[in-house]
């Protein structure tokens, strides 16, 4: 028993070294103006291949839930980022497992009836009005 | 030629005498309502018709030959269409001015006014573009140059390019007669969080520039900015200790209820969830597999809830801040450079 929960734990601490963040992410920088250049292109402009098989698997999986499930129903999520992007975004930037973290935080955490509380409203390119949480993934103020 | 005014009978269908008001000239016969149209045609071929010729000749002419002539009038409703906040017009406005205009001056102005409404319209990017070239300008007079750098740095200051609005706001300050770089100066000083130095450089600004209006709302400022040392802000540690005792916590710490009751509730239930499998395995399975399953997804949940703690906390912090900084920006901006 002992060494089956040992095990698990050496498993855990490897796969979190390994499934490190991509070292190809590229932040914008602190003087891009992104009331001008909006987020999503700007990311489009960066450099933008991933380092890590595990990134470029769950990019995949990402990818197949936009493109193929996520237009079958509405746009109801109320971020300014969608979930599907931040969990992409965060993955990269923090590695599989702290990502996930980051996910889970965002999805099963924060998006309820008091996020339009706290968050600041933030018009995207379609014209509709989301709050903006991208503090939370990039730490540091982006309004 | 004399007009009478008669009346004329006759009888009706019925055989009753009807009356009616007529009017009788000698030459030519009037009838009532009637006009003499020959005359005010031939009145009108004689008079207006030249002169209203003799007019559009003088119009065109100017419109032509002078076209500054026009030039006060059209700037004085780009003045207006400012005024009214109406930028996108004013900046029409301006640049057709500024298109066939062939003075220098008006034309500099133009360019200035130009990024002024995009400043104000905040389109940070194209008013840059129109400085930039505003700055380019052969001969350029040290007032234009100055106020172009100040704006520059407004601009650069609303992309939140701090260290960019800061050196430009620093070339100026020599040549600055109106005490607004150092007076924004002083705003960039507190947006970095330096608050004493900041109130020392709306001092700094009262006393050079004193009976102005900037001189005074610096005096003012100088003393409201040292509030920020006492803007109570969450320690994150204790966020991510909280949350790591129990669940939510952290967030509910940093007032963020809702956050906070969603955590417990998920963690507790994948933890709840992760021992029943741990009872079940061991009565009637020989393997953990199922519990080891609720463990890794129970402690992602719960490194979930620590992170967004943490995030939380400083997400308070720097909205605590921004409050009072917009506070601040709203007095400082108040007058207008």
């Amino acid at each position: 028993m002992r060494a089956k929960i040992l095990m698990i734990l050496c498993t855990f601490l490897l796969s979190s070294s390994i499934l490190c963040a991509d070292e190809g992410y590229v932040e914008l920088s602190s003087w891009e103006p992104e009331d001008v250049v909006p987020i999503h292109s700007a990311f489009q402009s960066r450099r933008d291949y991933v380092t890590s098989p595990y990134i470029l698997l769950a990019g995949k999986l990402i990818g197949f839930y936009k493109q193929e499930i996520s237009p079958q129903s509405i746009s109801r999520c109320p971020f300014y980022i969608s979930c599907s992007d931040y969990a992409y975004q965060s993955i990269r930037k923090y590695g599989i497992i702290l990502g996930i973290c980051f996910f889970i935080d965002r999805h099963f955490y924060r998006e309820n009836v008091g996020s339009y509380l706290h968050y600041q409203l933030r018009e995207t390119e379609a014209g509709v009005l989301k709050l903006d949480d991208s503090f939370y993934l990039f730490g540091k103020d982006r309004q | 030629m004399t007009i009478r005014f008669i009346y004329l009978e006759r009888t009706d269908s019925e055989g009753l005498l009807v009356r009616s008001l007529c009017c009788q000239s000698s030459k030519p016969t009037l009838w009532r309502g009637q006009i003499p149209r020959g005359r005010i045609r031939r009145y009108a071929q004689k008079k207006v018709i030249p002169g209203c010729l003799v007019l559009l000749v003088v119009f065109v002419f100017l419109a032509t030959a002078h076209p500054d002539v026009f030039a006060q009038s059209q700037l004085d409703y780009a003045r207006f269409l400012m005024n009214d906040q109406d930028y996108f017009r004013a900046i029409s406005a301006y640049k057709q001015i500024a298109y066939f205009s062939n003075d220098a001056e008006t034309k500099n102005f133009c360019l200035l006014q130009i990024a002024r409404a995009y400043l104000k319209s905040n389109r940070f990017k194209a008013s840059i573009r129109f400085l930039s070239r505003l700055l380019n300008q052969p001969e350029l007079d040290d007032g234009y140059s100055t106020r172009a750098q100040i704006y520059l740095g407004l601009n650069y200051y609303g992309l939140r390019t701090y260290w960019m609005a800061e050196d430009y706001f620093q070339k100026v300050v020599p040549t600055d007669t109106t005490g607004f770089a150092l007076y924004y100066l002083a705003l960039l000083e507190s947006e970095r969080g330096d608050w004493k130095a900041a109130s020392e450089t709306y001092k700094q600004v009262f006393q050079q520039f004193g009976p102005r209006q900037v001189g005074i709302l610096s005096k003012r400022l100088s003393e409201e900015i040292l509030k920020g040392e006492g803007i109570r802000s969450k320690n994150p540690y204790l966020a991510v200790g909280l949350s790591t005792i129990l669940p939510g916590s952290g967030q509910f710490y940093c007032h963020h209820y809702y956050d906070g009751i969603q955590a417990f509730l998920y963690v507790s239930a994948f933890a709840f969830a992760t021992y029943a499998a741990y009872k079940y395995d061991k009565n009637f399975k020989d393997n953990y597999l199922t519990t080891y399953v609720g463990i890794c997804v129970t402690s992602l949940f719960h490194i979930g809830n620590i992170i967004g703690a943490q995030r939380t906390t400083s997400y308070y912090n720097l909205k605590q801040k921004q409050r009072f900084l917009g506070q601040m920006r709203k007095k400082a901006f108040s007058i207008e450079y």
